[in-house]
């Protein structure tokens, strides 16, 4: 058992300097993920002008609800609006005419004109008209227009924080950094347990060292024991390790319930990853040929599963093929636990991606066994 | 004299190939016995059926009078194993893989750190301890190899092949080593291909051909065995056909060869042969150089019961 833990001790440089890059590039590749994000958000801020003949307590809503996202502007020269959407010092133009309060509330369509030359407008348009469903709706329960404009303002500036709070901590897909951290798991752990566990398979099941170590007084039951100890130790410590670090610098981004089910993911990713190790360690001959396989297999495998490029940007080839390796399955999860409302409706799903995982470990150790038990013999 | 290894009828087939072929040996207490056999010949594969790393076919071991198996642990404590190939780990010093090896029959560490002491002394890695197997030399290596084997003092030692690819300085220490394992008590079987090797160092010599024993005996019984006692070589620059006829006429003499200046006269057992030659080319009035006499070898015994060269077949 000690003599197991000094040969992975002799495999931790390597293994730390592994683990020590990816620390560094999952914190700074997190941190200008959010950055970014803030600033394309900026720079997609709209500028609207907008030209209040009605002066409605309607139009004043809805001006001050747009301009929670945009920048709006109310002077300016109205012989020049053409000009000025040309040559994008505006983005778009709302009127509303005289009368566009008492028509709405009427159930008339008009009193406002929009115009734009931009594709990027759509969604202003979505949100007018999102406005003004509700505002119907508020009146539709029998509110007056001040009493139902102040509701829709209300509920449309809960809805504004929630987005806000999303975009300025969010990362490429919109996600918290937690999810960084629980994705960029199905890389570093088959990575860094092939480090540790493949040498140490290796020397322990090298063909000779096996056979002297046959001869000696010990049971090959105790041997393996022995083995299996030292992979669990190791294993559990770098699993521990990821996953305190991960809690400690992303603890706000997750709840008790994405943590727990975050853990048990990964938890069976690590039986997979330890699976691997092992077949890595007794399948490979000679340790630079380890790394070799170490890069094909980590590297290949992340990247076909989606864990450095989204699964939705990769061919639908890929991902045919991505089905049948782990990571793919403890991506699944890792998305649902971080997409908002996926994960209350979908536990059985999630389970069911656990249960295909734990499928996979199974699959793995039992060739393990066979290779051992065929070079035993041979 | 105690039996320590008796192999009966020992049969091992690895599908078609037959490696042993009801092999029967009988190894007593104190002895340095010698497997010689070709590459192939299935000298490992009878190490590996009695440590009990492989299964066999057919026949009986028993190792100091209990049956050999893969669970007698008690049998296995009193063994130790020096293997062909270095079977060390690269990640642990010297110092370390004796012990951990040690560590499979002596359990006391206090008791392990004296005996691992006693092996680093004993094949004089004492200036190595804290080195890898990486960095020592061949030689050094094979020192390492021996120390595993041999820590925990075992009664019975194997040695396969353990000057495999070493200097010839290096050799030499190695073997004076199972020498002074043996005079310490241990009984050695030792294996290789080298003839030199086991002619020098070991008391009773088996020789083996494709799994079979070919025959077995000191190397003097093994060396009676055969027709040439002596093997006479004499540079003669011309040699007519009569002297050639007269050299074969001599008593004692088997044959005689002429090539290249160098007469090869091989001859039975008998005494004063080299005297009787070079009187028969003085009466002859042939001139002649240099002389050498040999006596005969192991290769001249496979020669003669197998009909081929062991050096060939190593080669």
């Amino acid at each position: 058992m000690k003599a197991v833990l000094k040969v992975a001790k002799k495999a931790l440089p390597s293994a730390s300097i592994y683990f020590g890059i990816f620390c560094a590039i999952m914190f700074v590749f997190t941190f200008f993920a959010g950055k970014d994000q803030e600033k394309n958000f900026q720079a997609t801020e709209l500028t609207i002008y907008v030209d209040d003949a009605d002066d409605s307590v309607l139009s004043r809503t809805l001006i001050e609800y747009l301009g929670s996202e945009n920048k709006i502007t109310t002077e300016f020269d109205k012989e020049m609006v053409s000009e000025y959407l040309f040559n994008g010092y505006t983005d778009y133009v709302l009127y509303f005419e005289e009368g566009f309060e008492a028509g709405f509330f009427a159930g008339k369509e008009g009193g406002i004109e929009r115009q734009s030359i931009r594709a990027n407008v759509a969604f202003v348009d979505q949100k007018i008209e999102m406005f003004f469903r509700y505002v119907r709706a508020e009146l539709a329960l029998g509110k007056n227009m001040e009493d139902a404009c102040g509701a829709v303002l209300k509920n449309c500036e809960k809805q504004a924080k929630v987005g806000v709070v999303s975009v300025s901590k969010g990362g490429i897909m919109g996600m918290v950094p937690g999810y960084y951290l629980l994705s960029y798991l199905a890389y570093i752990l088959p990575a860094v347990l092939i480090m540790i566990l493949g040498p140490m398979m290796h020397a322990f099941y090298k063909k000779d060292v096996k056979m002297r170590t046959d001869c000696g007084m010990v049971s090959v039951r105790k041997q393996n024991l022995a083995v299996v100890a030292g992979v669990a130790i190791v294993a559990s410590v770098v699993w521990a390790l990821l996953m305190v670090l991960g809690a400690l610098v992303y603890h706000k981004d997750f709840t008790v319930g994405t943590f727990l089910c975050g853990m048990l993911n990964s938890l069976l990713f690590l039986l997979v990853s330890i699976g691997i190790a092992v077949l890595s360690g007794v399948l490979v001959k000679g340790v630079d040929a380890l790394n070799g396989a170490n890069n094909l297999i980590s590297m290949g495998m992340a990247f076909t599963c989606g864990v450095f490029v989204p699964a939705d940007f990769l061919p639908e080839g890929v991902n045919k093929f991505a089905e049948f390796l782990p990571a793919s399955w403890y991506m699944k999860n890792v998305r649902m636990l971080f997409e908002e409302g996926e994960m209350v409706d979908n536990m059985r799903k999630f389970f069911e991606n656990c249960g295909v995982i734990a499928i996979f470990s199974v699959a793995i150790f039992c060739v393990f066994l066979v290779v051992v038990k065929r070079k035993r013999v041979a | 004299m105690n039996t320590v290894v008796k192999i009966e009828n020992l049969v091992k087939r690895y599908k078609e190939l037959v490696a042993v072929d009801h092999m029967n040996l009988s190894i007593e207490q104190g002895e340095i016995f010698g497997l010689l056999g070709p590459n192939g010949s299935g000298k490992s594969t009878i190490i590996n059926c009695l440590l009990s790393l492989t299964n066999y076919d057919k026949g009986e071991i028993t190792v100091f009078g209990e049956k050999m198996r893969a669970d007698n642990y008690s049998v296995k404590g009193r063994i130790g194993v020096v293997l062909q190939n270095v079977a060390v780990f690269d990640e642990l010093t010297v110092y370390e893989n004796i012990d951990y090896f040690c560590g499979l029959y002596v359990k006391d560490k206090a008791k392990r750190k004296e005996l691992v002491q006693e092996a680093i002394a004993f094949v004089g890695l004492e200036e190595f301890v804290k080195f890898y197997p990486k960095k020592l030399s061949g030689g050094l290596l094979r020192r390492l190899n021996i120390a595993c084997g041999i820590a925990h003092k075992p009664e019975l030692i194997i040695f396969d092949e353990p000057t495999v690819a070493v200097d010839p300085q290096s050799r030499n220490k190695i073997l004076e080593g199972i020498q002074e394992l043996n005079r310490q008590g241990a009984t050695i079987i030792y294996t290789s291909h080298y003839m030199e090797e086991v002619e020098q160092i070991c008391s009773r010599i088996a020789i083996i051909d494709k799994g079979q024993l070919v025959a077995t005996g000191t190397k003097e019984e093994l060396k009676s065995m055969i027709q040439t006692g002596e093997t006479i070589r004499v540079e003669v620059p011309e040699m007519t056909s009569e002297v050639l006829f007269g050299l074969e006429k001599l008593s004692h003499v088997l044959s005689v060869e002429y090539n290249d200046g160098l007469a090869t006269i091989k001859c039975s057992g008998g005494r004063h042969n080299v005297l009787h030659v070079l009187e028969f080319l003085n009466n002859t009035e042939t001139s002649f150089g240099r002389v050498f006499a040999e006596q005969p070898t192991l290769n001249d015994v496979f020669l003669e019961i197998t009909g081929k060269e062991l050096r060939d077949e190593v080669q």
